[in-house]
């Protein structure tokens, strides 16, 4: 079957109308990877806290290692299963971590998923969630060696996939979670998850998700639909844990030996919200001349083609409409055959 | 190791090409140290120039 690779990105914590919120991104993902054949995307379109989906054709990548393979660094190569550990912040109470602990047994019991050990980290992680900027999610951790740490110590046991469990604060921004769990706002938390995400994969190299542990919360009557998947369980962890349990192998291009599923040289476009070009995988997309298909999807960022002159960039309305342009792509359709007005062509001697 | 977030703000020169834009950006804050996640989060006009502006989360 012919398949045309593509990376799909929605930046995590920009607020974006689709995939700004909990896993509320998975049903355009799955008409991409319906499309191309072979899609690469990361936790922040996958992760729906309780709700995920597994896709053979849908490579689940952590956003790091995402953009290391937009820079043509490592190629990914499918597995039949990952060997899951599990980080939990030293922080979290023994009721949550019991809770997530539930969840690990139930991934094993019910959907064969092969957890085989946790960490407690030394230290507390100590999550800071910033608001320096106004209108993104942003922050860092206070202590990342402890993170490192436990992620070796995994690593040394055998596993080949890591899931990260921190405790975030109760005291989060109260008027800005509900305005998020109403439709309204951006989720305070994902810029740290991403950070934490980002710096596992950086120094251990190896598929890794996000989880934060939190305290329960109370019911909420006008719950937007897109966040609702966040409001089912206590614990985001299973989604975490489906995506890890097929992710790919990264594998590092500059001494490899192994053969990769795919490898960055066969990607032709990146599907990103139109106001979000400022991202690495996207410059470094542009840096290696493929298609940029910008999707309208509103967030809280304006870096848009109009700083950009880049000719291979296209503009659709939505994800149906980025679908259609890569079912052109893959097939050898010039898309502007499509288009009314057709031009003629030009004489240019 | 100390994790850092900070905010940077880079004038683009004039006849940079977009293909060599990441490498300019990364040329200018890896000095602040290793870098985990950045991005390019706003660009304005002041003046007569384009001003890049950029979180970055850096260790030192």
């Amino acid at each position: 079957m012919r398949t045309t690779p593509t990376i799909l990105v929605i930046p995590t914590g920009i607020g974006c109308e689709i995939g700004g919120f909990a896993g509320d991104a998975l049903p355009a993902a799955k008409l991409l990877a319906s499309a191309t054949g072979c899609l690469v995307t990361h936790p922040n379109v996958m992760n729906g806290g309780m709700l995920s989906e597994k896709d053979e054709r849908i490579f689940y990548v952590e956003g790091y290692s995402l953009d290391r393979f937009a820079r043509a660094e490592i190629g990914l190569k499918k597995v039949n299963q990952q060997k899951i550990g599990i980080i939990f912040d030293k922080k979290i109470e023994n009721e949550i971590l019991l809770r997530h602990l539930q969840v690990a047994d139930a991934c094993i019991a019910t959907l064969g998923i092969d957890i085989t050990s946790y960490v407690i980290t030394d230290e507390p992680v100590g999550i800071v969630i910033s608001d320096e900027l106004s209108g993104l999610s942003s922050g860092y951790v206070r202590n990342p060696e402890t993170l490192i740490k436990a992620g070796k110590s995994l690593i040394n046991q055998g596993i080949t996939a890591i899931a990260i469990v921190t405790r975030f604060p109760d005291e989060i921004d109260v008027e800005n979670v509900n305005l998020y769990r109403e439709g309204k706002g951006i989720d305070v938390i994902a810029g740290v998850e991403a950070v934490i995400s980002h710096l596992i994969s950086k120094y251990l190299k190896i598929p890794c998700a996000h989880a934060p542990a939190l305290a329960p919360i109370d019911l909420k009557v006008n719950l937007d639909p897109r966040a609702a998947a966040e409001e089912i369980g206590y614990t985001f962890l299973p989604s975490v844990l489906i995506g890890l349990s097929t992710a790919p192998d990264l594998i590092d291009l500059k001494d490899y030996n192994d053969k990769v599923t795919i490898s960055p040289h066969d990607i032709d476009s990146i599907v990103v919200p139109s106001g979000a070009l400022g991202g690495e995988a996207v410059l470094a997309c542009m840096e290696r001349d493929l298609n940029i298909i910008a999707v309208k999807n509103e967030g809280v960022l304006n870096v848009s083609d109009k700083w950009f002159d880049y000719k291979k960039l296209f503009k659709v309305d939505n994800y149906i409409e980025a679908a259609g342009l890569l079912i052109a792509i893959k097939e050898g359709i010039n898309y502007k055959s499509i288009n009314r007005p057709l031009k003629s062509i030009q004489n240019c001697t | 190791m100390t994790m850092r977030s900070i905010y940077y703000e880079l004038s683009l020169p004039k006849h940079i090409y977009v293909k060599d834009l990441r490498k300019f950006v990364i040329g200018k804050i890896s000095k602040e140290g290793e870098l985990i996640r950045w991005s390019i989060y706003d660009i304005i006009i002041s003046g007569n120039k384009k001003i890049l502006k950029i979180n970055a989360l850096v260790l030192n």
